[in-house]
């Protein structure tokens, strides 16, 4: 497990403090412990405070697993913003 | 604070034995984060506390205010955006901005504020009531350039403004200050249109984590500092007194000492608001007398008291006036211009916050102001501030004169021309009986401390009862100095909260409160909710002298038991008590 890991982690047990690690890591996102829309919003907000990244929630749900959200977010990060908006 | 450091103080655990204060939250949007924030903010502040919050329907803020009841809500905290006045004023809306909304936008804002303030005054008569006005910008909804200010923007900023006047008034009601918030969270940077749009949640989140943070200061205030110890030279006026002569300090313009002005400004500002001001300079006492005297100071010399004025250490100086006014160290502060005499003041006090007056640094001494207004700031004058300072310094010669005189302690009681006047207090209605009963002294029944709405709670049983005090003699007025909290059962009663000040101590008070509540009551008992504290020594010493042997919880006094053990009692009881029955409680 590496620092990105630990702070993706971070993120979700803030969202779902009943959810164990292994569940966050390997559930789809609507299947882990006490996933409702509301905690799904507060989980955005906390990936956008953390990460500086902004997610619709249709796109977590494409996502669908902790793997594919932490790719995704390493994705992001490794565009630089002044390229991304010219690719845009 | 971050969200998710705010979601992890929220996962902490509770005491199980956690007092609980609950906060309902009315605001026209979904409140989301902010909701998380303020829990968080509250349970940082105060982490034995249980807090929870609930929240109200969202879009109808004046309907979901007008619905509350006192059930078990404790405090009421409500937003008002502009939304709230006319929709037309969120960005949710898609009611139209043409000029000619303009008027009618406005016209119904006028008439939103006006249902508001009959709601927030209605409910601050249930319960305590934070109130935040809009802190949100305006849409861009005008028909001017964003730099030109549109008479409609205006009028809907003087709706705004006349309904927090109104409002402010209020005892019950404290509304949060705009421009502090301005100060911590930059207007430009509070509103979040994607999470509007997306979620209902109009905030950024540094937005909501500043407002929350404000708006627990307010839910549950910490009580105010006490006093403030000063130095004179280079500290209330720019010059040595002993080398430059009384013409030879100042705090002008002119002579480029004007800071000095302005912080004398500050401490009489302090002291009109029932602040203790001493004084701790090594100085010429008769040259202290003639600055005070013939110099025309922005602070009096009987804004002032005590003085210690000699060439003792400082450290003993400040002693002697904690002593003087009876407070701790810890709700004190000392301001001196020597880093020499703040550190020998701070080994002696370390639980005293000593601070180096900032001379000749501008930006310093603005800070100063605002770190002494957060450390001194109350939420309501009460008419006892006014005399506080008097009252000690009647106190204080009071006991040189039991001291110094021939004639015994009974006769000195006896010619003392006492006075002493019992009111029933209602809900709300007796600030000072609120301050007093959260005194942690040495008469205090058992130290328990009251919120605003324990308070409102406990009075608004109707078996209980709230009996304040206020006393005077020929040596000046001390205002209200007892406050007894209890409840009735046919003929017994119990005491909850006793607390009486320390300047009231030797007059037999303590006495004649019992006796009152024996002869207003008509009862056979008294039992007290007694707790031995670090601090209540005093009213140990009274009960042991009652009892004839040391208090323990659960004690009762009958009436014979008083009556046997009463002294001569001097006072003269004025007015009449109102029992609740007269006076509709």
């Amino acid at each position: 497990m590496n620092d990105y890991d630990d702070r993706l982690i971070r993120c979700f047990v803030s969202a779902f403090p009943g959810a164990t690690c292994d569940e966050i890591r390997t559930a789809h996102f609507d299947a882990i412990s006490g996933w409702d829309s509301l905690r799904g919003v507060t989980l955005l907000a906390v990936l956008d405070e953390e990460f500086g990244v902004q997610i619709d929630m249709s796109e977590l749900m494409d996502l669908e697993t902790f793997d594919s959200l932490k790719l995704h977010l390493m994705g992001q990060r490794q565009i630089p913003e002044s390229i991304a908006s010219i690719v845009d | 604070m971050k969200l998710i450091d705010a979601l992890e103080v929220l996962r902490q655990p509770v005491a199980t034995d956690a007092s609980q204060l609950n906060v309902h939250l009315a605001c026209g949007f979904t409140p989301l984060h902010l909701q998380t924030f303020l829990e968080a903010r509250l349970r940082s502040r105060y982490p034995k506390r249980l807090y929870t919050i609930e929240t109200s329907i969202y879009g109808d803020l004046a309907g979901s205010i007008e619905r509350l009841e006192r059930s078990n809500v404790h405090v009421l905290t409500v937003l008002v955006e502009w939304e709230d006045l006319d929709s037309r004023l969120g960005m949710r809306s898609l009611g139209g901005w043409r000029p000619s909304n303009l008027n009618d936008i406005a016209e119904s804002a006028n008439k939103a504020a006006i249902r508001l303030r009959d709601a927030l005054l209605r409910a601050s008569g249930l319960v305590p009531t934070v109130i935040c006005m809009p802190t949100l910008p305006m849409p861009p909804a005008f028909w001017t350039s964003p730099d030109h200010t549109c008479p409609s923007e205006l009028r809907l900023h003087e709706i705004a403004a006349v309904l927090a006047a109104s409002l402010s008034e209020e005892p019950a009601i404290h509304i949060a200050n705009a421009q502090f918030l301005a100060e911590i969270s930059p207007p430009s940077q509070r509103y979040d249109l994607r999470s509007d749009v997306l979620t209902g949640f109009p905030y950024s989140l540094t937005h909501a984590s500043a407002l929350a943070g404000m708006l627990a200061n307010l839910i549950d205030c910490r009580p105010p500092q006490k006093g403030l110890i000063t130095d004179l030279d280079d500290t209330l006026w720019a010059g040595i007194l002993g080398e430059d002569g009384v013409t030879g300090i100042s705090w002008d313009l002119e002579r480029h000492t004007h800071l000095h002005g302005l912080y004398q400004q500050l401490i009489a500002s302090l002291a009109g608001a029932g602040v203790l001001i001493g004084v701790a300079s090594k100085n010429d006492s008769a040259l202290v007398d003639k600055a005070f005297e013939g110099r025309d100071m922005l602070i009096s010399k009987s804004d002032i008291f005590p003085f210690e004025v000699h060439w003792s250490p400082k450290s003993e100086s400040v002693r002697r006036i904690l002593h003087t006014w009876n407070v701790s160290p810890d709700s004190v502060v000392f301001i001196d211009d020597s880093p020499m005499e703040v550190d020998e003041v701070r080994a002696s006090f370390p639980a005293m916050e000593c601070i180096l007056f900032p001379k000749d640094n501008y930006l310093g001494i603005l800070n100063l102001f605002k770190h002494l207004r957060e450390n001194f700031g109350k939420p309501l004058l009460t008419d006892d501030d006014s005399i506080r300072l008097e009252s000690i310094r009647r106190s204080s010669e009071w006991r040189d004169s039991l001291d110094s005189r021939s004639t015994s302690k009974e006769d000195h009681l006896r010619t003392a021309e006492a006075f002493i006047a019992f009111t029933f207090t209602k809900i709300g209605g007796n600030a000072r009986a609120f301050e007093l009963v959260n005194k942690t002294n040495q008469f205090n029944l058992n130290g328990r401390r009251y919120s605003e709405s324990d308070w409102r709670n406990f009075l608004s049983d109707p078996s209980a009862f709230g009996l304040c005090a206020s006393y005077r003699d020929k040596f000046g007025p001390l205002g209200t100095i007892a406050v007894i909290l209890g409840k009735t059962e046919g003929r017994k009663l119990s005491v909850q909260a006793w607390v009486m000040s320390c300047r009231a101590f030797s007059r037999r008070i303590e006495h004649q409160c019992l006796k009152h509540l024996f002869e207003h009551f008509d009862i056979d008992e008294i039992a007290f909710d007694y707790q031995t504290t670090q601090r209540n020594g005093s009213l140990q010493d009274f009960l042991t002298q009652l009892l004839g042997s040391p208090p323990a919880p659960g004690i009762r006094i009958s009436r014979e038991q008083f009556a046997h053990s009463l002294p001569e009692l001097y006072h003269h009881v004025e007015g009449r008590s109102v029992p609740k029955t007269e006076n509709g409680l």
